[in-house]
């Protein structure tokens, strides 16, 4: 028996060799069929901001909703509007992305503060003037005069010169970072500083700071 | 053999699932500047680390209802936990579908802390706080 069992390990021996092979074959196909459906786990939804949320070395979702929810609050807090008439009038001058990062979407952070800022009727953007979601249709509505397609009472009601608001205040914002380096570890620190300015005055009415997003990498 | 190792997946299981749970505080009654306030704890492990010690209700210039619950960090080290408000009108309708999001924060070792909330609108009257661990 111990000779035969002997016999039967030999390497030389080919009708050994294929219960091997066939082993290291159904090995090799479970493995290559559990990394093929690790590649093909379906997407599933997750809270965006919640604990399964990644994060990186730069900007994340959670950090831009952070950013509109402290300026909102830095904004309402400081009491500013109380000066001017409801609603207020604003416009959004210059957003500035003064970081390395090329794509931040400061859409997001100033869509949620606009959105925030114009509950309660405190304040409404004009979409004729500024850098954020204009509306070239305004402008364009303007041109319809003596177009023959259109119902010229219409355009003369709805179009007429003169109409147009203009806003009292401007919205300015800047994304800054300062990056810390050490032989070790890499820090970058993210925030958002914004101003109002009365367009009237020229005065900075209200000027602040987002909360100040740091990461780190070792 | 098989008693410590029974031992060990429940001790495995109770952490996993002190790790998904959260705790709420919320108003105890109506009022919309009232002090008290009223929990639900499901997760004892994140009191025993991050727990309410107080809140105070208040208004901007303009009337809009502030919340600002203090905190404290129990323990020897760093706690990470997140937060979300939800708001609520007099009717008890929660307020503005769209805007929950949850805020990341680290606490030192027997820090005290605060969580400042801004209701979106006027009509706001009523608040919730709930608080989970982040695990970065």
């Amino acid at each position: 028996m111990t000779t035969l069992s002997s016999n039967a390990l030999s390497s030389n021996s080919p009708s050994t060799l294929r219960p091997r092979r066939v082993g290291a074959l159904l090995l090799g196909g479970v493995l290559v069929a559990t990394t093929l459906s690790a590649c093909n786990t379906p997407p599933r939804r997750i809270d965006p901001t919640g604990p399964e949320s990644v994060t990186t070395n730069q900007l994340d979702y959670s950090d831009l909703r952070e950013w509109s929810d402290s300026l909102t609050q830095e904004m309402l807090n400081d009491g500013y509007l109380e000066n001017y008439s409801k609603p207020v009038l604003m416009q959004v001058s210059n957003v500035q992305n003064k970081t390395s990062i090329p794509d931040i979407n400061t859409e997001m952070v100033l869509g949620r503060i606009r959105s925030n800022l114009r509950k309660d009727n405190r304040v409404r953007f004009v979409a004729t003037l500024g850098s954020d979601a204009r509306d070239g249709a305004v402008r364009e509505n303007r041109e319809l005069t003596n177009d023959p397609m259109f119902n010229q009472q219409q355009v003369a009601e709805k179009t007429a010169q003169g109409t147009a608001s203009v806003p009292s205040l401007s919205v300015n914002c800047q994304i800054l970072s300062a990056t810390q380096v050490t032989p070790t570890a890499r820090q970058r620190n993210y925030e958002m500083r914004m101003w109002v300015v009365d367009l009237r005055s020229g005065e900075t009415v209200w000027e602040g700071f987002s909360n100040t997003v740091g990461k780190v990498q070792r | 053999m098989r008693t410590p190792a029974i031992l060990a997946l429940v001790v495995a299981a109770s952490f996993a699932g002190a790790c998904t749970s959260s705790n709420v505080y919320e108003t105890k009654n109506a009022r919309p500047n009232a002090i008290e306030f009223d929990s639900k704890i499901s997760n004892p492990f994140l009191k025993g680390r991050v727990d309410v010690t107080s809140c105070y209700v208040g208004q901007t210039p303009d009337g809009v209802l502030r919340v600002q619950v203090n905190i404290e960090n129990h323990t020897g080290g760093n706690a990470q936990y997140m937060y979300a408000f939800t708001w609520f009108d007099a009717s008890g309708l929660k307020i503005g579908n769209n805007h929950d999001f949850w805020t990341r924060r680290e606490m030192n070792a027997g820090a005290a802390g605060e969580i400042s909330g801004l209701a979106p609108t006027k009509s706001t009257v009523d608040w919730r706080l709930e608080i989970r661990p982040w695990d970065r």
